[in-house]
């Protein structure tokens, strides 16, 4: 209809309430033009709609009823509207749910509420795979480090008890008392065999002191009197038969010991086979080199 | 083409000549044909006529006519119209002349008696008959188009606005673009009903039968 005919205008025209003029223009216009027949043939029916609905005022209403349903056509067409609404209204609910949950089916939301928990727990499912397959690897990690920390100790402690050795032999060398033991645990008291060694038995000499190590003894002490002391350090080396160096120990100084004097230090048994041996002590002066001054054969018993 | 709304008086030239007037596709023509008649029925019944359908027949004849003795028709529908309302005057002057020489009746009678004239065409199961045919008709419409129409029906007042909104909605068109689709399908399901209960004989959907007055109009 043209634009300047409103919907209730046209209402207006079907209940023969506007003047001629506006009537005649109306008329002409639908007349010559498709869309305003349609819209106003559409105006009609829902204007019959609504007197089916109840929803035309009173005035309306009555004008209404004077006009269609004493024609014919104008009854059958309310009676067609009747029939169409009565059947619609004799669904339950809307026949199209096209939003919200309200007008849903209990089918429909049933089915919707399946098919989320499913997505739910696919989702969980698959997080809790996931997190297995994540912490099994954390496992394997923590295994790894575990095994890793504890070979550490291992050789950490192995280390820290042969550099104590070595310590205490020096420690004795030097007679040095050794520390307090951390965390006041006492370690293993150790062992000595005192062997007092005397000058004059040269290499190749027949006479050769046994020294007999029984089990349980960790260090031998050695004593190697001295006929002489000139020099201000020693160092002594401890020399298979062929004299092979084996193991050594510098920075010995002589020390008193009755009328003469006497080179200390501790060997450890574990240097030692059951085999002939030569203690080779050296001294040496300031600026100078280290020179043979006596050596002490000896052969061992285990 | 239904060349059945041809009035029986329209010679069969007449008629040949009225629709090459209208189009020079014959098909388009008989479109244009019922086009123009279904506005004259509209007309004549928005207008209060007592027969719209034999004064709708009445105005194609005499455009007819006018057409068959040479004269040259530029707007026809608006031509038409021009001839339908003088055709409605008539009918109004007739019927004025009938009730003054018959009966007391005047104008604001004419309602009530086809009123009763309905009343007595329509027998006790009308509204039975009409139910089935309704439902016949909306069984032969496809799925979409029963579900929108009874969707667009189903509640009142407020819940219907609501409920047409959500309709709208989900077929993604604005509410008028609804309003014009639903209207297609009512229409459409409309006509099957008057011809299912026409065939039925029950209800009369054409108003009145003609009388030989109105055949001299």
């Amino acid at each position: 209809m043209p634009e300047d005919y409103t919907s209730s205008e046209l209402i207006r025209y079907l209940l023969r309430e506007l003047p001629e003029d506006q009537v005649e223009e109306i008329e002409q216009r639908y007349f010559t033009n498709e869309d305003s027949f349609d819209e106003l043939r559409r105006v009609e029916a829902e204007l019959i709609d609504s007197y089916v609905a109840g929803e035309l005022e009173s005035d309306q209403k009555k004008k209404f009823e004077q006009l269609y349903l004493s024609m014919p056509e104008g009854k059958n067409r309310v009676q067609f509207a009747q029939a169409l609404h009565a059947k619609a209204s004799e669904l339950p609910e809307p026949a199209i749910s096209f939003s919200g949950f309200k007008k849903w089916s209990a089918v429909q939301v049933l089915a919707a509420v399946l098919a989320l928990f499913a997505i739910a727990g696919a989702w969980m499912i698959w997080e809790l795979v996931h997190l297995r397959s994540e912490n099994q690897s954390a496992q394997k990690r923590i295994q790894q480090l575990k095994e890793q920390s504890d070979d550490l100790q291992k050789q950490s402690a192995v280390k820290i008890q042969e550099l104590t050795k070595e310590l205490d032999s020096a420690r004795m060398g030097e007679d040095i008392q050794p520390p307090e033991p951390i965390h006041g645990a006492k370690p293993p008291q150790p062992t000595f065999l005192a062997v007092l060694m005397t000058p004059g038995l040269a290499r190749g000499s027949s006479g050769m002191q046994t020294i007999s190590l029984d089990r349980g003894i960790n260090f031998v002490r050695f004593d190697l009197k001295l006929d002489r002391d000139p020099f201000p350090a020693y160092r002594v080396s401890l020399q298979t038969a062929d004299g092979e160096e084996l193991w050594n120990l510098g920075m010995l100084k002589a020390m008193a010991a009755g009328s003469g004097k006497t080179v200390k230090f501790d060997l450890p048994v574990s240097r030692l086979d059951q085999r002939d041996y030569v203690l080779l002590l050296q001294g040496k002066a300031a600026g100078s080199k280290f020179e043979n001054v006596s050596a002490y054969p000896f052969r061992v018993k285990k | 083409m239904t060349t059945s709304q041809k009035k029986a008086g329209l010679t069969p030239e007449a008629f040949e000549r009225f629709l090459s007037s209208l189009d020079i596709d014959r098909d388009r023509a008989g479109e244009k044909y019922e086009n123009l008649r279904s506005k004259l029925l509209r007309f004549f019944e928005w207008r209060g006529a007592v027969h719209p359908d034999l004064l709708a027949d009445e105005t194609l004849d005499r455009v007819s006519r006018k057409i068959i003795q040479g004269e040259v028709i530029y707007d026809i529908p608006g031509y038409v119209y021009g001839v339908a309302r003088f055709v409605l005057r008539e009918s109004w002057e007739k019927l004025q002349r009938e009730r003054a020489s018959h009966d007391p009746l005047d104008l604001s009678t004419v309602a009530d008696h086809h009123a009763n004239e309905a009343e007595e065409i329509a027998g006790e199961d009308e509204g039975e008959r009409l139910t089935k045919c309704l439902d016949h008709c909306l069984e032969s419409l496809p799925a979409e188009s029963r579900e929108l129409i009874l969707g667009y029906y189903q509640l009142e007042r407020g819940a219907k606005i609501q409920n047409r909104r959500q309709l709208a909605d989900h077929l993604g068109i604005p509410m008028n673009a609804l309003r014009i689709r639903v209207f297609r399908i009512r229409e459409r399901l409309e006509t099957c009903v008057r011809n299912c209960v026409e065939k039925q004989g029950v209800v009369k959907w054409i108003s009145g039968k003609p009388t030989d007055n109105d055949k001299e109009i």
